[in-house]
């Protein structure tokens, strides 16, 4: 699965531990994420989403 | 991830080294029981101290590493309070044992009171691991302590069985079942070191 975890964070100008603050989780856990070495559970994706104020479709993609 | 988040990562004490120096340390006492390379219980200390010295630098390292990085959670707060405790009983009663092991006058019920003692501490170190896996809220931490507990048994797993063979093979009679928790443990290094290097 893609994300597009970085480039948000980027734009908002957010820290990787800023993000993870936001989202209860540690900096390990974003930065799992935004390497695509971790998929994030539903309950989390939506989170993400929620913190993004976006729908989960436009963070998340599959990987074609 | 950020220059900033990359210079805490880059500053953080790392327990590597000190996974792979138990780890040594331990085959080398494996190896030295098994060969009949000690016998003196006295001489056998010395092999421990290599063990007991990683054992400790890994657990100050995990802790500062934790606290540096910012991930003291309250799971992981409850895992150091409870493994600090459980470990700290079980060194003791080891010291009691190889104490009473070492003077005559000590009864084989005082004896087996500190192996109980060893065997309550170990219990408690074990069951702390396994708490820490259920307690821990972030999902991806959780996932990767289960991963470490499954290379761990598969560790214990293959070094008992693999001991097992060459023994029955070759006649050696050396080693104890006791120095399966130690296994265990260098497993749970090994289980880490996999983490560190696979994400």
């Amino acid at each position: 699965m893609k994300n597009r975890l970085k480039v948000l964070r980027a734009e908002r100008d957010w820290s990787q531990q800023d993000l993870a603050e936001r989202l209860a989780v540690s900096r390990q856990s974003v930065n799992a994420i935004e390497t695509g070495r971790y998929d994030p559970s539903l309950p989390l994706a939506f989170r993400i989403a929620d913190v993004f104020g976006l729908p989960i479709e436009d963070i998340f993609q599959r990987e074609v | 991830m950020s220059s900033n988040s990359r210079q805490v990562a880059a500053s953080t004490p790392r327990t590597g080294p000190w996974i792979i120096g138990y780890v040594i340390s331990l085959g080398v006492a494996m190896a030295a029981t098994a060969t009949g390379l000690i016998t003196e219980p006295r001489y056998a200390a010395l092999f421990w101290v290599p063990i007991l010295g990683c054992t400790a630098m890994i657990i100050f390292t995990s802790w500062k590493r934790h606290r540096m990085l910012g991930t003291l959670s309250g799971a992981v707060r409850k895992f150091w309070r409870r493994i600090v405790l459980s470990a700290s009983f079980m060194f003791a009663s080891y010291c009691v044992l190889a104490y009473g092991q070492m003077a005559a006058d000590w009864g084989p019920a005082a004896q087996r009171a500190a192996y109980i003692g060893a065997l309550l501490g170990f219990a408690g170190m074990a069951w702390s691991i396994h708490q820490y896996a259920l307690d821990e809220t972030d999902e991806y931490l959780r996932s990767q302590s289960i991963r470490q507990l499954l290379v761990a048994s598969f560790v214990t797993l293959m070094v008992v069985i693999g001991w097992q063979m060459v023994a029955s093979a070759s006649g050696l009679t050396g080693g104890s079942l006791g120095m399966v928790i130690l296994v265990w443990f260098g497993g749970l290094g090994i289980g880490r070191l996999v983490n560190e290097l696979r994400p």
